[in-house]
């Protein structure tokens, strides 16, 4: 099981951290206003490789004008090994096929469209045992968009610990599969509450809001322009693996 | 630009076309789905069933009186994905919707996208709003797919949206203008919806009365082919201020008015038409920072 660390962008200094994981997750998983320039992200793969792991570049869903930021970001990676970007937007996946096929592209966990709602207990007067069985499953269960995005170079597609249990099976497909632990995303807005705020201040980068919304059966937590729930029960790497999940995210605090 | 319309019933159809509608969109949810999923596992995102047609009967009637008032259907077929047991399903209301003359599917899942390439499936595919395009990169993976229509995401604003249309010709666009104003992106959001109407909004019970009468001008100017009202469920009363609504800008921004007036007319139309006051959360494309 390969392990990975999830490493906030406003805590470069803990890209020391690699060594003991075989990955770094670095980047802007939410909003492409954080984007790292390509100079920090290439810093940032020299560093990880110097500990002898690799880096995943996380990347947002993306706006026409982000879609410049991004665009100059990509162009602007070394060509190295051991350097994979996550596409949370199918106009960066046609980016990375047209202009930048040395790149391994993987597919983030918000276009892998899981059901996460926080409510699936509130829900069990409605939601029958057959219905539930159906939410553990993902956008790419289906074998003809896996073959699809294989033809974009996606090797690799990313998954939330769901609160009902995961039933996507990876194995055989030519595709592997991540886990992210302990926070699922629940949602994501471009109405963000702390953009314009100083880029680096509470709420933004840090801190965190809770909710215990009236429909919801767990605690959802905000930051910046995403919000989480926390599932600590993960299953065990054998029951990962039988999935065809063989890496695991870890993310000591709440992602960016 | 077209006006596109929800519609739920039979009797809706009529009103809605000689209101100003130029096409509907409506959804159903065949018997055995229903008792499989209930209506919070529904075929098409909507979790009421105030949402459906209640019959293939009563949809093929839709379907044809439309075409007889010399306007278009589409069906939503919006899930953000279909299980592997769920897929042939999805793809039997995609048949019969061929079959009984549906205009167009609205469609989100790549996986089922897919599988109708394969079956051959004739009728156009118009893209969700649940596939959450935001830039011309993601529109053109969407048309290299096939797809005929996109519908942009809410947070896609009159400039970016002229700006992704013209990247990507050859396809065509439209947007919310009206109702049902989410403040996540809808594509990426997973939060459940109650299955009761009147308490669909987690989000904030204003949301459902949000509007963008004041950029439909600007919206026409950047080339979208549609602008769309949500409320699939909602009652017919405000099915119907909101086409009137939406005709009165579109009567009001032909006419040549200076932007000033139009803008006011517009206000006027929400406020007075809709029933709509001006408020940041009620506003499509509030000023931004």
């Amino acid at each position: 099981m390969e392990k990975a660390i999830y490493v906030n962008l406003n805590r470069f200094d803990e890209l020391k951290l690699a060594g003991d994981y075989n990955r770094v997750y670095f980047g802007a998983e939410f909003c492409d206003k954080k984007l790292p320039p390509a100079k920090i992200a290439a810093e940032a793969a020299k560093i990880t490789a110097a500990a002898g792991a690799g880096l995943s570049l996380l990347t947002p869903y993306i706006s026409e004008k982000g879609l410049i930021r991004i665009k100059k970001l990509l162009s602007g990676l070394p060509e190295q090994q051991n350097i994979e970007v996550v596409v949370n937007d199918f106009g960066t996946l046609k980016f990375l096929r047209d202009e930048r096929p040395d790149l391994t592209p993987v597919l983030g966990r918000l276009l892998a469209k899981q059901k996460k709602g926080v409510g699936i207990s509130t829900h069990k007067d409605d939601a029958p045992p057959s219905l539930i069985r159906e939410w553990r499953y993902s956008a790419y269960d289906n074998e003809l968009a896996r073959e699809y995005l294989k033809e974009y170079g996606v090797k690799r597609v990313e998954l939330d610990n769901l609160i009902q249990g995961v039933a996507s099976d990876f194995t055989g497909s030519g595709l592997s599969a991540s886990i992210y632990y302990p926070y699922a995303v629940v949602t994501t807005s471009v109405t963000c509450g702390f953009c314009g705020t100083a880029p680096s201040g509470p709420g933004c980068f840090g801190g965190m809001i809770e909710d215990n919304g009236e429909l919801f059966d767990r605690t959802v937590y905000s930051r910046g322009n995403a919000r989480f729930f926390q599932n600590d029960e993960l299953p065990t790497e054998d029951a990962l693996a039988a999935l065809g999940i063989d890496r695991i995210i870890y993310q000591p605090d709440l992602p960016v | 630009m077209k006006i596109l319309a929800p519609v739920d019933r039979l009797d809706e159809v009529a009103a809605l076309i000689e209101t100003g509608a130029d096409e509907l969109y409506g959804g159903y949810v065949p018997r055995e789905w229903d008792k499989s999923y209930r209506p919070v596992g529904s075929i098409n995102k909507r979790t009421f069933s105030e949402a459906q047609f209640d019959s293939v009967e009563e949809l093929q009637s839709g379907v044809a009186l439309a075409h007889h008032m010399g306007s278009r259907f589409f069906l939503t077929l919006n899930n953000d994905f279909y299980s592997p047991r769920q897929m042939p399903g999805a793809l039997e209301v995609a048949e019969m919707a061929e079959d009984i003359g549906v205009d167009a599917l609205i469609v989100s899942d790549i996986g089922l996208i897919l599988e109708l390439r394969k079956i051959e499936i004739e009728t156009e595919l118009h893209l969700s709003v649940l596939a959450a395009v935001t830039n011309s990169g993601a529109a053109g993976f969407f048309k290299e797919l096939g797809v005929k229509r996109i519908v942009l995401d809410r947070s896609v604003y009159p400039r970016e949206a002229a700006a992704i249309i013209a990247a990507e010709p050859g396809v065509e666009f439209e947007s919310f203008l009206m109702y049902g104003k989410c403040p996540n992106v809808e594509g990426y959001c997973s939060f459940f919806h109650h299955n009761d109407p009147e308490h669909n909004w987690p989000c904030g019970a204003n949301r459902g009365k949000a509007c963008g009468l004041c950029e439909y001008r600007e919206m026409d100017a950047a080339g979208l082919t549609a602008a769309k009202i949500a409320g699939r469920g909602r009652k017919t009363e405000d099915k119907l201020k909101a086409v009137r609504a939406l005709a009165a800008v579109r009567d009001l921004s032909e006419s040549g008015a200076s932007d000033e007036v139009y803008k006011a007319g517009a206000q006027k139309a929400g406020r007075e038409i809709a029933g709509i006051s001006c408020a940041p959360d009620a506003c499509y494309f509030p000023a931004k920072d």
